[in-house]
């Protein structure tokens, strides 16, 4: 069983972290390499409302969503908007993003040795599995949730998207900001809900990681290549291909991990981030434009099969 | 009060000078034809009104109000739309979205997306205005078919709708029939004359002056960043420097 829930939770946090990697790379063409850090400051958000506040881990859900979006947003609007104002390249924006990443673990550690000089609470590589609510059958708590935010976001994004106004408007935005804005929209603002999203749902994410796996700042620099490799293997343009792609590279590093150990023995896992790497390498190599590419081809195929 | 006052305009790329003090004034209601030679200023002065590139200096007054330096969307707001030299559209969206995104209206807000209630009943009429004016201009049976999959032509003609869509007052249009049929194009230029009797001001920037000057109303004559001449067609024919700026007779 133990290997069932690794897998589905660990796959459906990764999920919904590239969920938020490939927004705000389609909306603002950023690719951040900072966005495992909001995911860090949603588990820090969990410790101190569990061990600190001494309240259900579930209510750090909306504390995280908050911080994270808020820093998330802050980062955007004071560096990368003026970056892009400036006509800055792609690489410029990766080296501010990185460079965000390493000031944010800095914070981090801060804050991880604030908690637990102040608090007298273990703040490093800890677990808040135990103070979980465990269903019947041993089944936890974090498991269903993890899975039901991850289908509430695929049914939520699709809604906004495809069936409201607002939606409309952002995938115009998207599509040719230019043509927007003569026509009246006001795609800072979309920009911006759009980095705030991003980091809420990184740092909802960082939540129910916490509930589950061990929390540490130097997860910041460690999940970075299974996010973004989630990411292209999705096409990183499409919300659906990073949620699919998300699953698929975290439910293969999880099983190919214990497959792994099982040839090898132990001291293969510290090779684990090896899985992702071959997932992106394949993908970049075989499908450039990953699982979203896919659908593109068949649907052609299909159209081409109708009109002969 | 005028309309559009554009006053000593001044725009450079480099040391290139594409506005150079234009100035002028809009004639309320009427189609006003700007042309020049290329590289004369035309599209550097719609995309300086429009709000997409901020002027180096002057003014330009909208009812007597500073509107200078906005950004486009503001400028949309105010009542002023403009199309592209190369249509523009969201390929990706339907030809009916495409029409919604041009509604000039309460902006839509975050908030109320999750409130279906706010705004359904403001959509549905949207759409039914939007299928009014599709019929119009003969694109109601494309409604549901994304932009990239008609034609040109129609494309030209989707721009046009979006401007009736927009309410806007003042309209510019960037070369409407560049590359469109004769038939077409006297289509597109009678729809815009039917719209000029419904209260809305064209600046139309155009090179095919045999369709064009039929339908205009006043001329401005754009050379090196001025404009140089304004007045009735038949008037600007006879215009010496108009000739020899523009027309290299």
């Amino acid at each position: 069983m133990i290997i069932i829930y690794d897998g589905l939770i660990y796959a459906s946090v990764l999920a919904v972290l590239c969920v938020g990697l490939t927004l705000t790379y389609k909306i603002t063409s950023v690719p951040n390499f900072s966005h495992m850090a909001f995911a860090i400051l949603g588990m820090y958000m969990a410790l101190i409302t569990s061990k600190v506040l001494g309240l259900s881990v579930y209510a750090a859900l909306p504390l995280a969503f908050a911080a994270s979006g808020l820093v998330s947003l802050l980062f955007y609007l004071a560096v990368i908007r003026i970056l892009q104002k400036k006509k800055s390249s792609v690489i410029s924006l990766i080296i501010a993003t990185l460079a965000f990443d390493i000031f944010m673990i800095g914070v981090l550690n801060i804050l991880a040795d604030s908690i637990r000089n102040g608090f007298q609470v273990l703040s490093r590589d800890f677990t808040l599995r135990s103070t979980d609510i465990v269903l019947a059958d041993g089944l936890p708590l974090v498991f269903v949730v993890s899975i039901a935010v991850l289908v509430g976001l695929a049914l939520g994004l699709y809604y906004l998207l495809y069936r409201t106004n607002y939606g409309m408007r952002m995938r115009a935005s998207i599509e040719n900001e230019t043509l927007a804005r003569t026509l009246g929209i006001d795609t800072r603002l979309i920009f911006s809900m759009s980095w705030f999203l991003s980091g809420g749902l990184a740092g909802i994410a960082g939540v129910l990681m916490a509930l589950w796996f061990q929390g540490d700042p130097s997860l910041a620099m460690i999940m970075l290549p299974s996010i973004f490799a989630g990411s292209i293997v999705g096409g990183f343009t499409s919300i659906y291909g990073a949620i699919l792609g998300g699953l698929l590279v975290g439910l293969s590093e999880i099983i190919g991990t214990t497959a792994l150990v099982d040839v090898f023995g132990y001291w293969i896992v510290q090779y684990r981030p090896i899985i992702p790497f071959i997932a992106m390498i394949a993908t970049l190599l075989v499908l450039p434009g990953g699982l979203a590419q896919l659908v593109t081809i068949i649907r052609q195929r299909r159209l081409k099969g109708k009109n002969a | 009060m005028s309309l559009l006052a554009v006053e000593n305009l001044q725009k450079s790329f480099g040391g290139l000078h594409a506005l150079n003090g234009a100035t002028f004034d809009i004639v309320p209601n009427k189609i006003n034809l700007l042309i020049g030679a290329n590289g004369s200023g035309k599209s550097t002065l719609v995309n300086t009104v429009s709000g997409l590139w901020a002027p180096d200096g002057g003014t330009v007054t909208l009812r007597g109000e500073d509107i200078t330096g906005l950004q486009p969307d503001e400028i949309f707001h105010h009542g002023i739309m403009r199309t592209f030299q190369i249509p523009r559209h969201f390929a990706n969206l339907s030809v009916m979205e495409n029409m919604l995104m041009a509604h000039r209206g309460p902006g839509e807000i975050f908030r109320n997306a999750l409130t279906p209630s706010r705004w359904r009943h403001f959509e549905s009429e949207q759409t039914k205005k939007a299928i009014t004016i599709l019929e119009s201009i003969e694109l109601a049976h494309l409604k549901d078919k994304l932009s990239f999959e008609i034609s040109g032509g129609q494309i030209k003609l989707l721009e046009l709708g979006k401007t009736l869509m927009s309410k806007s007052d003042i309209i510019m249009l960037d070369e409407p029939i560049a590359g469109v049929n004769p038939t077409l194009a006297l289509k597109i230029f009678d729809k815009i004359r039917t719209m000029t009797g419904s209260g809305i001001t064209f600046l139309i920037i155009e090179h095919r002056l045999d369709i064009a000057l039929r339908y205009a109303d006043y001329v401005f004559v754009m050379h090196e960043g001025r404009i140089i001449a304004r007045d009735k067609p038949d008037v600007i024919l006879d215009n010496e420097d108009v000739r020899e700026s523009y027309l290299g007779k």
